[in-house]
């Protein structure tokens, strides 16, 4: 098993990648900085599973905290909202 | 590189954040021929013959127009019977002539 | 259960009551039938299937809440592995891998899927149209409040909301707040409280009064 590269509270940056295929990254989170809030254990990468590739070696997937704020600067709710997605490993990059 | 606020490499279903019409919460009682989709696709996943990725690709493969315009159940069932040719599982051929079979039974019914 | 063939012969035949016969309603006969008959699956096993998803809804996912509610060791469980949880009251053994959300003062859980509709279907059943809507999917992660106020959920600015965008390999089941008024009542009483939607997080359970 990959051991996680990231641990809780961690600053990560969510790539800001555009690839074509099936990817669980929604849209509106790439190039977004968060904390990662849990290492949700690691599974088959779902953008080979589409493809019917067997996802292997199973990648990290983790949840992670972004302030609404960050995400929609116009944000009209509460300055403490957030949300939480999971990411897999190969979407993240520290956040220095 | 691409622009993100032009590209056209965010998938159809890639919806958050895209204000659209006004949210309304409403709901349907689920449909028969809505379950019975459900249960296939169900049934396939567990002996391995439908992944719940290849399923959501096929999905996501609707394009724009088809993906807004079809109900759920519409696009899981169109979007099973693709994975199912491209696993060899049945042929366009024999989906045809099914399509055209049941069609006429159903006539005769009226 | 429901009889999804009934009134007819031929047990792959459409209901009649249905509605027209789309495209897509052939297909869904076509493709079903050419599966039988290939063997690729049976209609035995179809009707397992039937049977397995009758016996799901938000009772089951009631069920945890109140327990949670109740047993404080039952809580602490469905904070450290929610999916355990739900197989030590004997609910369906799934894949889930179940994230338990509890909704506080502080803090209002309220879960999406995005990109498709992800659900825990064990315990809540099949989801309500408007969580697989276009509209609710795009707006709930964008404004999120203005969404829950179409509930009828108003929440002051001190309770962070927090929105769950579901969409790879965790599900979401969220504990809402335990009623006030509600002591000492017991598991089953206290299941009658706990909704569908309030396990979305859409609303909070039901007030005692509601009952």
């Amino acid at each position: 098993m990959t051991d996680p590269m990231f641990s809780v509270g961690d600053k990560v940056r969510i790539r800001d990648a555009y690839p074509i295929g099936h990817c669980r990254t929604p849209f509106y989170t790439r190039g977004i900085t968060g904390k990662i809030e849990r290492h949700c254990g690691n599974f088959a990468n779902p953008e080979e599973l589409a493809y019917r590739r067997d996802g292997q070696p199973a990648v990290p997937l983790y949840r992670v905290r972004l302030p609404m704020r960050q995400m929609w600067p116009d944000y009209t709710g509460a300055p403490l909202d957030t949300l939480e997605v999971e990411i897999f490993e190969h979407w993240l990059e520290p956040d220095d | 590189m691409v622009n993100k606020s032009l590209t056209d490499y965010r998938g159809v279903h890639d919806l958050g954040g895209l204000l659209c019409e006004p949210f309304v919460p409403d709901e349907h009682d689920y449909e028969p021929w809505e379950k019975r989709v459900h249960a296939v696709r169900e049934l396939l996943a567990t002996k391995g013959l439908l992944r719940v990725d290849e399923l959501r690709r096929a999905v996501e493969g609707l394009g724009e127009e088809k993906y807004k315009r079809l109900s759920y159940y519409e696009q899981w069932v169109w979007a099973i019977s693709q994975i199912m040719l491209e696993r060899g599982i049945v042929t366009d051929a024999e989906i045809g002539a099914r399509v055209e079979t049941v069609h006429a039974r159903l006539a005769s019914h009226d | 259960m429901h009889d999804y063939t009934h009134h007819h012969p031929h047990p792959n035949q459409p209901d009649e009551e249905d509605g027209p016969f789309t495209e897509y309603r052939l297909l869904e006969v076509a493709l079903r039938e050419l599966l039988i008959e290939k063997q690729v699956i049976t209609q035995a096993e179809l009707h397992k299937t039937y049977q397995m998803m009758d016996d799901r809804g938000p009772h089951n996912g009631a069920r945890m809440v109140a327990k949670a509610w109740s047993d404080p060791a039952y809580l602490d469980l469905m904070r450290r592995d929610a999916t355990a949880a739900a197989k030590s009251i004997g609910l369906e053994p799934t894949w889930l891998n179940l994230i338990a959300l509890e909704n506080t003062d502080a803090i209002h859980n309220v879960v999406v899927c995005t990109l498709c509709s992800c659900y825990p279907w064990p315990l809540l059943g099949l989801p309500p149209d408007w969580y697989k809507s276009r509209t609710y999917r795009s707006e709930v992660v964008r404004n999120p409040r203005k969404v829950l106020a179409e509930f009828g959920t108003n929440l002051p600015e001190t309770t962070e909301v927090r929105v769950h965008d579901s969409s790879a390999d965790m599900r979401y089941l969220v504990v809402p707040k335990r009623p006030e008024g509600s002591e000492g009542w017991s598991e089953e009483e206290l299941a009658e409280l706990v909704t569908r939607d309030s396990m979305i997080g859409v609303v909070p359970a039901l007030a005692i009064e509601d009952l």
